[in-house]
């Protein structure tokens, strides 16, 4: 024991990766059989300094049937993450997010999710080279934050737009997909439920959007609360985009039929229709846990008659307003009012003195700096994707697997990609 | 921690932060769920204090009644009920959220001042009392003191609107020069994308 703790010190500062992990391999059978041994030469080593061989060992204890005393792990893990250098980590990627998949699991099992998310959180940076790149982390800790219901530490790695995904390991695509998904669908989950309804569709489509051969479901999940978050944000469900696969849209419709009836019976603006929807669905909408969805999209529906109600009067007494949207009283379509126009979704002022609602234009007159600054905002984040874009263009262009296609497809080599398109007014 | 310091909204933000990286590395208590949950009201962030409110133990709520009211506050707001909301105000707050709740009430009253402001262009003195939380006569006077013209038979106050955008534009100023090399970067990125 004492010789293999030496050896490996040896090996880990002469930066001798080949001989290490031969040593490492060969031991597997005799002396790191068990838990107890494997900690005794973690215990022995320095995260720092010998880090492959500590975060090496570690991945190896969490694949035993019984790796000893959780508390005991949970500080390994800990210390392997916040101290091995990112170098070091980048070499042991697939080890590193082995050790984070066990420690949520084991977390999420304990009910302890809050325990895991700086961890995750500072593992994912590690394993970064950029913050655009996505792991397959970024799922894992975006399951923690939900089921902890602390969302703040997910925001930073949700606003990053992605645009690369890292590549741990090339045996196991599979699960890379899944991770995928449910990135997409747990962030989309956590911008939900902070309200921010644009992101969180945003987030949704990718997820119903993602190339497929068959629909997981984990896609339906998402589809179904895509149709809730859409009659919320534009009060109709949104057209996905055309690239979105057939095989996706022929199986996903049918099987969320409830929630195409909700989006029919919205359609209507009757709230009385929308209720028998509701009811007759409750038990399916509970099982889905979109019961709180649900409810948002049943009260947002007053809220959409008043805004309708302003495109087509000047003025209104809220005894009238009542009656046309479909609330109890003059008081309640006051409130109503009062929220919207709290909210900035409508520009109305109310006069107590005569029970009258006078509707107004936005009084924004787009002329003020403020407005200037949104504009170049939007520019300049569309002045990067375009350079985003054309990065990958050429990064594509230069991949030797599509040249090969082109050339078998064309016989020739005049297809440029990107670029060759946008001279055919394609783009 | 002196009152006069949570008055400024960086010290706010740096308190908070400290709370919320102490309570993901579980060495949350009681106190520092109270003033957590306190600064993300103050900071009108109630999503975020809702969720708090939601993994906060058991034990701990049950254990601590001020938590319970800084909750009831947290649920007028989000409920809107802007009149119910100095109610859950009025309680005997310890010293650590005191002056926090203290900076809350007065957030509250300029919001909803302003809000009676650009909704109503007529509204009842007892209603009007009831969104400042005081009585009809001191409302009264703050209405005055805005100019607002009152009328005695009806009780019906006018309120004065204000122009907002002269107020947004002084925000924020880009001088000529700025501005110029913003065009150049726009053109020169449209003669890019011409090649």
């Amino acid at each position: 024991m004492e010789d293999f703790i030496c050896a490996i010190k040896t090996l880990c500062a002469d930066k001798n990766n080949q001989q290490l992990s031969e040593l490492l391999n060969k031991n597997t059978d005799q002396l790191l059989q068990n838990a107890t041994n494997i900690d005794q030469v973690v215990g022995a080593l320095d995260p720092e300094q010998h880090s492959l061989a500590f975060l090496a060992l570690l991945s190896l204890k969490v694949t035993f049937p019984n790796p000893g005393d959780f508390e005991l792990l949970y500080m390994q893990i800990q210390q392997c993450v916040n101290m091995c250098p990112a170098e070091q980590i980048q070499l042991l990627k697939v080890q590193l997010c082995q050790l984070c998949h066990y420690l949520t699991s084991q977390l999420l099992e304990k009910k302890q999710p809050l325990k895991g998310i700086k961890i995750l959180a500072m593992a994912i940076t590690k394993l970064q080279t950029s913050p655009l790149q996505l792991t397959s982390v970024h799922a894992d800790l975006m399951q923690l934050c939900l089921v902890a219901k602390c969302f703040k530490p997910a925001l930073p790695f949700l606003e990053e737009d992605i645009a690369e995904i890292i590549k741990e390991s090339s045996q196991d695509p599979p699960s890379d997909v899944r991770q995928f998904l449910l990135y997409y669908y747990y962030g989309g989950m956590i911008y939900t439920a902070l309200k921010n309804f644009d992101r969180a569709l945003f987030f949704y489509e990718i997820a119903i959007t993602t190339p497929a051969s068959d629909i997981s479901y984990i896609m339906l999940n998402a589809y179904k609360k895509f149709i809730l978050v859409s009659l919320l944000e534009h009060a109709k469900i949104i057209n996905l985009p055309k690239y979105t696969s057939h095989v996706v849209m022929k199986y996903l419709k049918p099987l969320s039929s409830p929630y195409h009836d909700l989006a029919d019976a919205y359609a209507s603006r009757n709230p009385s229709s929308v209720n028998a929807v509701v009811a007759k669905n409750v038990d399916h909408f509970t099982a889905d846990t979109n019961m709180g969805l649900v409810k948002q999209v049943m009260t947002s529906l007053y809220k959409v008659t008043i805004k309708r109600l302003t495109k087509t009067f000047l003025t209104l007494s809220l005894n009238d307003m009542a009656n046309r949207v479909g609330l109890d009283n003059t008081e309640e379509a006051e409130r109503y009012v009062l929220q919207m126009i709290e909210d900035g979704e409508i520009y109305a002022s109310i006069n107590q003195k005569d029970g009258m609602v006078s509707f107004h234009n936005n009084p924004e007159k787009y002329n003020d700096p403020r407005m200037l600054k949104r504009l170049d905002d939007q520019i300049r984040a569309y002045q990067s994707l375009d350079d985003k874009l054309h990065s990958m263009d050429s990064m594509l262009a230069l991949n030797p697997q599509y040249i090969k296609k082109t050339n078998d497809i064309s016989g020739g080599f005049d297809d440029e990609g990107l670029g060759k398109m946008k001279d055919d007014g394609i783009l | 921690m002196a009152d006069q310091k949570y008055f400024s909204p960086e010290i706010v933000a740096e308190f908070l932060t400290n709370f919320e990286q102490n309570e993901l590395d579980g060495l949350a208590t009681a106190e520092t769920y109270s003033q957590q949950l306190a600064i993300y009201l103050v900071q009108n962030e109630l999503a975020n204090a809702k969720f708090l409110w939601k993994r906060i133990p058991e034990d701990v709520k049950t254990a601590t009644e001020e938590l319970q009211k800084i909750w009831t506050v947290g649920c007028k707001m989000w409920l809107k009920d802007y009149t119910g909301v100095y109610t859950a105000l009025r309680q005997e707050w310890s010293e650590i959220v005191k002056p926090l709740m203290l900076v809350l009430e007065g957030k509250i009253r300029d919001h909803l001042f302003e809000l009676v402001q650009k909704a109503y262009t007529s509204i009842h003195l007892d209603k009007f009392s009831l969104f400042l939380g005081m009585t009809a006569d001191s409302a009264l006077e703050v209405a005055r003191n805005h100019n607002w013209q009152y009328d005695d038979a009806t009780k019906m106050l006018t309120p004065v609107k204000r122009d907002t955008g002269a107020r947004k534009s002084s925000d924020i100023t880009i001088k000529s020069d700025k501005q110029l090399g913003i065009l150049t970067d726009y053109v020169s990125f449209l003669e890019l994308i011409e090649h």
